[in-house]
């Protein structure tokens, strides 16, 4: 497993403001956030051999040290289900600018998609966000914060402070959501806060809920201070 | 806490010296103002009036500098230009003064680079003089047990409350309106620039005030968040604290990457801040008001559940909704009660005898307390309220309104003693200005009988929702724990 250090250094001694969506992820992981299962292919071959071992369907990525909207260049492929899609969609994801490589990753099957974030206050300094994820986080705002160090007792206020939090429970035939790892997961990222100074924002935004309940980060943005 | 600053003596000076005292009485003088609000408000101790030119005011010699005062000073109030502060702080720390109170403005809060360099410079000489500063630019300190006040006018007797203001105006409009509803203060607080004392040394030194229950603040911003956070934390152990925080428009920052940082309004981060701690958040002045007497004058209740009795029939229906809206419970009134409650009355016409219970009008102030008592021994109930919409009698005049109402209230004032739960009163609906009047005395009287009483039903329900949350919250929590 990669430092996390290094990974910071890295990205501050090549002139990055931020940790790409690979490089987030395995920051966090180090810290014991569940993520999904995903690799790094550097061509089409590649990235197939790696579908195969993951096993479809699975996601494809533009990954790139610029590249921090994937969505919006069109850089990212959900449910990629056989060998002629993972080559012609890979060969397409290749030719966007500012693409280095393909990030494959497995397809987390799950309805909910939720946010878990990190900001500094100028105020109170590291503050944790938790709320609705995905494309909701911006249009129906339902988030809430809390100031780091979090306790157990901080993480399940904040589930239940947010308006839809009935969104936890059982839904449509997947289970609930296992709140003891989600608070485990709101509290690390205010840990993470408190001990690195050189990291200014944490996106975990898709924080997928997978149907039995478990929640993995599918997405993550890490920016760093100037 | 062990090094939390004890302020007593800020509260309790032996002496004071008040700087800016003019001899001329005919024009606006704060000085004066300041020194005959002492007076008048009865400060026990020797007050020494102070100007550069000397002369004599009321019978008292005004002195030209604090040196020149035959005494010990205590305490130093300035109503003097800035200018001419720092000399006043340097005589001052020769003086031996232990405190002063800038009135004086015109330090940081003007923006411009002198104000911010003159505030650093008194506040240096105030550190190296050993002289603890309130202010600048505020109104300073209410404290009826130590004859502090800036206002002759307010309430000479002490109470549980204390209030933390960053406005000077929002404290006097919180201790005006307070005192009229029966709030009585501790120690008040317009603490200004906070340039030395801030916030944070408030809020800690009234934690472990004695005199002091219940918190108030009106806080625009901090300057040490961690520190007011751990103060606020360690406050609510004890005490409940009660918050206007303004700032709500203030918007996330501009500059944002991450959809985290775009939604981090300060307003947002202040709500999870004030939440963690245990802080019950207001919105107005008047709501902060409410929810202070509330826990003035109720117990804690040992649950949510509240049943409310009354008169005006759609009035209850509104109740019903307004309440059950903000998340209070009302719980359905069992068979047993019921029926104990239908057999005190001749029949169920005109009553309703649900949750909450309708009575139209009184037989008798026996039936009144029967009905209140077998109210007070239920099981459904953990908290009970009374209600009386007093323009709700479409048939009734206004004379026999006020006969009507008046019998009423005098019922309800007599009922004080033998309820033990949490008891709330609403006088609300006054739509003429004869039942405004009556509804306004009553208020007082019953407030004076150590009521809770609340002007309407929605600022009821949400004084009572934040009071029983505060209540559930802190079982929450000592359960976790």
């Amino acid at each position: 497993m990669t430092d996390p250090k290094s990974l910071i250094y890295n990205a501050k001694s090549s002139g990055r403001k931020a940790l790409n969506e690979y490089e987030a992820k395995s920051f966090l992981a180090a810290f014991g956030v569940p993520i999904c299962r995903e690799i790094l292919a550097s061509s089409v071959d590649a990235a197939f051999a790696e579908a195969v071992k993951i096993g479809f369907p699975v996601v494809l990525k533009a990954s790139g040290e610029k590249m921090a909207h994937k969505t919006e260049a069109g850089g990212v492929v959900l449910n990629v289900k056989n060998e002629l899609e993972i080559r012609s969609e890979g060969q397409r994801l290749l030719e966007i600018p500012g693409c280095e490589a393909l990030l494959v990753q497995e397809m987390i099957v799950g309805a909910r998609e939720l946010v878990c974030g990190l900001t500094r206050d100028h105020s109170f300094g590291p503050s944790v966000m938790f709320g609705l994820g995905g494309i909701l986080t911006e249009t129906l705002k339902d988030t809430v914060f809390r100031i780091a160090p979090l306790t157990m007792y901080d993480a399940k206020d904040m589930m239940s402070g947010i308006k839809a939090n009935t969104i936890l429970q059982p839904l449509r035939g997947e289970a609930a959501v296992d709140t003891d790892l989600l608070a485990k997961i709101l509290i690390t990222v205010g840990e993470i806060g408190l001990q690195f100074e050189s990291i200014a924002e944490i996106d975990i935004n898709p924080l997928k809920i997978c149907r039995d309940g478990k929640p993995v980060a599918v997405d993550a943005l890490i920016v760093l201070t100037g | 806490m062990n090094n939390t600053e004890n302020l007593d003596f800020l509260f309790h000076p032996r002496t004071i010296a008040v700087a800016g005292v003019s001899e001329n009485t005919n024009k606006f003088n704060a000085g004066l103002m300041f020194l005959q609000g002492l007076m008048q408000f009865g400060f026990k101790g020797q007050i020494y009036p102070m100007n550069p030119i000397g002369g004599k005011i009321m019978g008292m010699k005004i002195y030209k500098s604090v040196k020149d005062i035959p005494d010990k000073i205590d305490f130093v109030i300035s109503a003097i230009p800035s200018r001419y502060t720092p000399q006043l702080m340097a005589d001052a720390a020769e003086k031996g003064v232990k405190a002063i109170h800038f009135f004086t403005s015109g330090f940081s809060e003007i923006e411009n680079v002198e104000g911010k360099h003159l505030q650093a410079d008194i506040i240096a000489r105030a550190k190296a003089g050993g002289i603890r500063v309130v202010g600048p630019n505020c109104l300073g300190l209410y404290c009826p047990s130590g004859g502090l006040s800036f206002n002759a006018d307010f309430d000479k007797a002490s109470g549980p409350v204390a209030m933390i203001s960053q406005s000077g105006g929002n404290a006097a409009h919180c201790v005006q309106e307070g005192n009229d509803r029966g709030v009585l203060f501790s120690k008040v607080i317009s603490m200004g620039n906070g340039a030395d004392l801030n916030e944070s040394d408030y809020l800690e030194y009234l934690t472990h005030d004695e005199e002091t229950k219940i918190i108030t603040a009106y806080i625009e911003g901090v300057r040490e968040g961690p520190r007011f956070l751990r103060a606020l934390k360690s406050a609510t152990k004890s005490k409940p604290v009660i918050i206007l925080k303004v700032g709500t428009s203030e918007s996330g920052a501009e500059a944002a990457v991450s959809h985290t940082a775009a939604m981090a309004g300060s307003n947002q981060v202040w709500e999870g801040a004030l939440r963690q701690a245990g802080v019950i958040r207001t919105s107005s002045i008047e709501e902060m008001i409410d929810i202070t007497i509330a826990f003035q004058h109720m117990p804690a209740p040992k649950g949510n559940k509240i049943v409310v009795v009354g008169i005006g029939g759609g009035a209850s229906v509104i109740l019903a909704d307004e309440f059950t809206n903000v998340g209070l419970s009302l719980p359905k009134l069992g068979d047993k009660l019921r029926k104990s409650l239908i057999e005190l009355y001749p029949s169920e016409a005109g009553r309703i005898f649900k949750n909450p219970v309708d009575l139209n009008n009184f037989e008798s102030s026996e039936t009144f307390f029967k009905t209140m008592k077998a109210l007070d021994q239920c099981e459904e109930a953990d908290l009970l309220a009374i209600h009386i919409a007093f323009d709700h009698f479409g048939l009734i005049s206004i004379k026999d309104k006020e006969f009507m109402i008046g019998a009423y209230l005098k019922l309800v004032g007599e009922i004080k003693r033998e309820i033990k739960k949490p008891l709330a009163i609403i006088l609300h609906s006054y739509a003429s200005t004869q039942m405004r009047k009556l509804a306004y005395d009553a208020g007082k009287e019953l407030t004076a009988a150590g009521f809770a009483v609340f002007p309407s039903i929605q600022r009821a329900a949400m004084a009572l929702i934040k009071f029983i949350s505060y209540h559930e919250e802190r079982r929450t929590v000592a359960r976790i724990k």
